[in-house]
């Protein structure tokens, strides 16, 4: 009750004083009870407080109906300016409809609709970004190949069954043992419904099958990973590799000290913090180019190695270093920063939804082939690739060989990854790699090379 | 003629447990050899610590004819405690864990007996509360324990090399079957179960007893989750959750009817041995969560079925 | 209904059963006060219209729970019920449409006979058969599609729920209470209706009359499973998909507007009116704490407490002068 009134009085005198001069942006997300979350809404919360507007958190806890609900409130109170993640794919659809209908300006992260882009809504929906699953995966995979020297028994740790990132960072993993590495196999698969609890007693029962075979686990998110290590510490074994995603907070400290080994991070803040900044330009009057309404994100690679000056860069209970107004379009029409390296996305080969088919009577918009043909993705390519020159979001070169970040680029056929090094004196070095992109990859439970 | 009958039956029904789990032994067994080696026996009884524990004191509220749903959310507000007064008090902490079980069990007990509210209605709410309670004071974060001492609670052994996962649930199962069985308490417990409407009338003080065995049982839930706490390092939102179905199969497969009155801890310590078995055989074979959690609504069903044999049929069932 | 709580209070003078019995109405402008107070826009036509809006669906899930509460049991089963008829009806009708339709509403329907016959047969707890049953019944809306969504992209499909045959009103809210009032129709003037009700406030001499309650009973769970699978198809259409997992925050939204509305968790007493008022309220107050801020959490936690708060009022005049042991 106290921190009701606290709260009442809060919003009424904010609401009072600043009603004339700033505006509300919404950021919805799942739940406060999750690492991940939590960082998303401080960059979005600075975000939008350094441009000088008002931030409320809409918290959906994961329902598709409150999540398009407080869409359709917060849009009939007034506000303007929405962006965020969407608890399931879908509900990107109907919220896209809806902030079309009501002219709300709308960018989103991590969570497309398969087979749906911005154009398909309208104008006011107006970015999607969001880093590659699969490629996050396929690197994973390079990773655990690279520590067990190409030799080794691995097991995987999926989320719950229907969780897409999940999904596809497992198949990226086991495409780069398929493509790299013949000799390594993965012996056991079981789903841990992303918590820690449940890697750890999944990996208990995994030892007990399987003794010490087990050279490495893969998981698509850390917390079950951090269950696994200390089931294998229990167990006694020689040292099992972790190779899995999500540089929360909490774990970093389980990158410390050496129980995981490799941690994708996706710099979920930076995305948050970005597209509150993109709904702000759309307000005030930017329009995305084509290929700049879906673009894939930066990750990289946490270790032992780069630990520490992650913990030091984004770890910290301060602000985040990112000057927010620098990234905005409108602010800064000339001279503006990413502060991060984005790729445009072409949809017609988005690896989100490239093996699946189509929608009946479903063509990706021709606005997007056009763009393609008139040579105005690799412009915009270009383009963010030139603006990137933000070295200290990069792992610094004493990492190395972790001292790069990775994005997903399907601008072309076949896919690729955009690797930009960090060098001394933070140079930054740009590399194409291929990242071969696998149609016939084993299902859940179907293992891999074996 | 009608009594005997039941009491046959009855005791026909005591051996479906102890049934079910050789049968299990030896379809998991023939598919997974492993299954059956002495290190994953000691991995069994590691990962059945924590259940038998919560299990006891769950044991002696169904008993009576209640039930606590929020037996999950307790063991996640329980790790809570314990994990944030780890690094002042080491390994005392997990006292901490139990005085905190013990005051949300005064507070079921409270709601049940004061109140009036049906058990497994306030037991719902009060889960509801206790996870959001979780949510707020940890931020939403994991909370990592790095006390050495309270780290060992759960790896170390007091008693001869026998690790305390092991131990520590023996202690409880003994206690908990010298309570039921060998004090007035434990007659009181079985009398309110069987009958409380005649207890009421006998003077017996029902409200007084009611609460004081949630309080108990509260706090070896606590005892339960500032061991997992423990274990896994560290305490998070909504980490108790996955242990709420499994408890009440347990006690159910256990033998003790949801009326109350009839079982006791030794049926008990078989159904935990039975769900343990079945959740690790699950995993060997690669189940989905969901499949896990229907396995266990099956169990539930199955063993309120077979607890229900050979009762008198006094009781409406809604 | 409201005219005789009224007239009761200024005859009798404020004596505790007739303001517990006025209190959902109370709460209802209370808290409608409190928001419009907290932040304007909350009042707004639009801002009501959404709240209508994403009542329609919980009213009609809610009035469904109502039906086994009357008499005496509980259905925990209801939110799982929702998310298993929409994907097996989605499941072989991706392209929703009548047989989409159809499909969902005889899941429901069935789902809904399996926990009645369940509850009569095996002569189980309802909370216990139905705790199982919603186990069972997120297996089948997960297992089938391995945990996605189905989506639904046809525009006759989300006409249903998003269109708008009256200019500012979205269809749902029109078809919800259309079926609703069947149902309130059903429950008040009808045969079966009244019996749910006589079962659930004194079964033994309803028995001695003669009536089989065993098959009421089962008719009453056959309605919660009925109600939801119409549901199912509404939710369905405004989503543009069917849910593979809803969660349980739905069975915990559903259990308190009931029983804050003023349906007796005994049995016996309430009715449909009732629930509608507590969905009201509980969907108001949803939509007043997110747009002051406030997060779910703490959303959770009050409506936990006052979940025990309406329960234990409920209970108030059982508790007077019997010795009403809860177990």
């Amino acid at each position: 009750m106290k921190k009701l009134s606290v709260l009442l009085i809060v919003v009424i005198a904010l609401f009072g004083v600043t009603a004339l001069s700033t505006e509300t942006m919404v950021c919805t997300y799942s739940q406060m009870a999750n690492d991940f979350f939590l960082t998303f809404d401080k960059g979005a919360r600075e975000a939008v407080e350094a441009l000088g507007n008002m931030y409320i958190a809409a918290s959906d806890d994961r329902s598709p109906e409150k999540f398009l609900f407080q869409i359709e409130s917060f849009a009939a109170a007034g506000v303007k300016m929405i962006f965020g993640y969407s608890p399931t794919i879908e509900s990107v659809i109907q919220a896209s409809n809806f902030v079309n209908r009501e002219k709300v300006y709308y960018a989103n992260i991590l969570e497309i609709a398969d087979w749906w882009t911005p154009l398909d809504a309208g104008p006011y929906y107006g970015q999607f970004i969001g880093p590659d699953a699969y490629v996050d995966g396929y690197l994973g995979g390079l990773e655990m190949g690279r520590l067990l020297n190409g030799e080794g028994e691995t097991c995987i740790l999926w989320g719950f069954p229907g969780s897409k990132a999940g999904n596809d960072r497992a198949r990226g993993y086991k495409s780069a043992l398929m493509e790299n590495f013949p000799n390594i196999t993965v012996i056991g698969e079981e789903y841990a419904d992303f918590i820690r609890d449940k890697g750890y007693s999944v990996t208990k029962d995994w030892i007990a099958k399987f003794g010490d075979r087990i050279d490495g686990i893969f998981g698509t998110a850390t917390s079950m990973n951090v269950g696994a290590a200390i089931a294998c510490e229990e167990a006694g074994l020689d040292h099992v590799f972790q190779v899995t995603t999500d540089a929360n907070k909490s774990n970093l400290v389980d990158i410390q000290d050496g129980s995981l080994d490799v941690v994708a991070g996706i710099y979920g803040f930076w995305m948050a913090g970005r597209q509150a900044v993109t709904v702000y330009d759309m307000k005030n009057g930017w329009k995305p180019t084509i290929p700049e309404t879906m673009m894939s994100t930066m990750q990289t690679f946490i270790t032992p190695e780069n630990v520490d000056w992650y913990i030091e860069t984004f770890g910290q209970e301060g602000p985040y270093d990112y000057d927010w107004k620098m990234m905005s379009r409108t602010l800064h029409p000339n001279d503006w920063d990413p502060q991060g390296l984005l790729v445009p996305i072409y949809p017609e080969r988005f690896t989100n939804w490239i093996y699946l088919d189509k929608p009946r009577g479903y063509e990706v918009p021709k606005e997007y082939k056009d763009a393609m043909e008139s040579g105005l993705y690799q412009e915009i390519y270009e383009l963010y690739l030139d603006k990137f020159t933000a070295a200290w979001v990069v792992p610094p070169f004493e990492s190395s060989p972790y001292n790069y970040v990775f994005v997903a680029n399907n601008l072309e056929e076949g896919l690729r990854a955009d690797i930009v090094k960090r060098m001394e004196n933070d140079v930054l070095v740009h590399e194409v790699i291929d990242v071969p992109y696998r149609f016939d990859i084993p299902g859940f439970g179907e293992g891999c090379n074996n | 003629m009608d009594n005997q009958n039941r009491k046959l039956k009855f005791s026909l029904s005591k051996l479906w447990t102890p049934l079910l789990l050789v049968v299990l032994f030896l379809i998991f067994g023939l598919q997974y050899p492993t299954f059956l080696s002495v290190k994953n026996f000691n991995n069994l009884l590691v990962q059945m610590a924590i259940l038998l524990i919560a299990s006891m004191g769950m044991s002696m509220v169904v008993l009576m004819g209640s039930i606590d749903v929020s037996v999950g959310a307790t063991i996640t507000i329980t790790a809570v405690a314990s994990a944030m007064v780890s690094s002042a008090l080491g390994g005392a902490s997990i006292i901490v864990g139990m005085i905190v079980g013990a005051l949300v069990g005064l507070i079921n007990g409270l709601l049940a007996t004061f109140l009036k509210i049906p058990t497994f209605l306030s037991t719902i709410a009060m889960m509801g509360i206790l996870n959001g309670t979780a949510v707020l004071i940890l931020k939403g974060s994991p909370y990592n324990v790095h006390s050495e001492s309270f780290l060992a609670v759960a790896r170390g052994s007091f008693l001869g090399g026998i690790s305390n996962l092991i131990t520590i649930p023996i202690i409880v199962v003994l206690i908990t079957i010298i309570i039921t069985k060998k004090t007035v308490l434990g007659r009181m417990i079985y009398a309110i179960g069987n009958n409380e409407y005649v207890c009421q009338y006998s003077g017996i003080s029902v409200v007084k007893i009611q609460t004081f065995v949630f309080m108990i049982h509260g706090s070896l839930v606590g005892l339960a989750g500032a061991l997992d706490a423990s274990m896994l390092e560290a305490a998070c939102p909504y980490c108790g959750d996955t242990y709420t179905l499994p408890i009440i199969a347990i006690v159910v497969m256990g033998g003790i009817p949801l009326s109350g009155g009839r079982g006791g801890p030794i049926g008990t310590v078989l159904g935990a041995m039975l769900v343990t078995v079945l959740i690790s055989g699950l995993n060997f074979m690669g189940v989905t969560p969901e499949f896990r959690n229907v396995a266990m609504g099956a169990l539930i069903i199955a063993g309120a079925l077979m607890s229900n044999v050979g009762r008198p049929k006094i009781i409406t069932v809604k | 209904m409201r005219n005789l709580a009224l007239k009761n209070l200024l005859k009798k003078g404020l004596k505790t059963e007739n303001l517990i019995e006025v209190l959902p109405y109370l709460l209802l402008v209370g808290i409608f006060v409190f928001f419009a107070i907290s932040y304007p826009p909350f009042a707004r036509i639009r801002n009501i219209t959404g709240i209508l809006t994403v009542s329609s669906v919980f009213l009609l899930v809610a009035a469904g729970e109502t039906f086994p509460i009357l008499m005496g049991s509980i259905d925990l089963s209801v939110g799982a019920m929702l998310s298993s008829s929409a994907i097996v009806a989605a499941y072989f009708f991706p392209q929703g449409g009548l047989g989409m339709i159809v499909l969902a509403i005889v899941v429901g329907f069935l789902s809904g006979l399996v926990n009645g016959l369940l509850v009569v047969l095996l002569k189980l707890p309802s909370f216990i058969v139905t705790l199982a049953m919603m186990y069972v019944y997120v297996g089948i809306a997960t297992g089938l599609t391995n945990g996605y969504n189905i989506s639904i992209r046809n525009r006759d499909f989300a006409w249903i729920s998003t269109g708008q045959m009256i200019e500012g009103i979205p269809n749902v809210i029109i078809w919800s209470l259309i079926v609703f009032a069947v149902f309130v129709f059903i429950s008040r003037k009808t045969v079966v209706g009244r019996y749910i009700l006589a079962i659930g406030s004194n079964e033994e001499s309803v028995k001695k009359m003669g009536i089989n309650t065993n098959k009421y009973r089962i008719i009453a769970f056959m309605f919660s499973g009925l109600l939801v699978g119409i549901a199912s198809v509404l939710l369905s259409s405004y989503l543009g998909m069917a849910p593979s997992r809803l969660g349980d925050k739905y069975l915990f939204n559903t259990l308190i507007a009931v029983v804050v509305g003023g349906t007796s968790i005994m049995g016996g007493s309430g009715g449909l009116m009732k629930t509608l008022i507590g969905v009201l309220l509980i969907s108001m107050f949803d939509n007043g704490m997110s747009l002051i801020g406030s997060t779910s959490n703490v959303q959770n936690i009050a409506k936990g407490i006052l979940l025990i708060a309406a329960i234990s009022l409920v209970m108030l005049p059982h508790r007077r002068g019997r010795l009403l042991l809860t177990k």
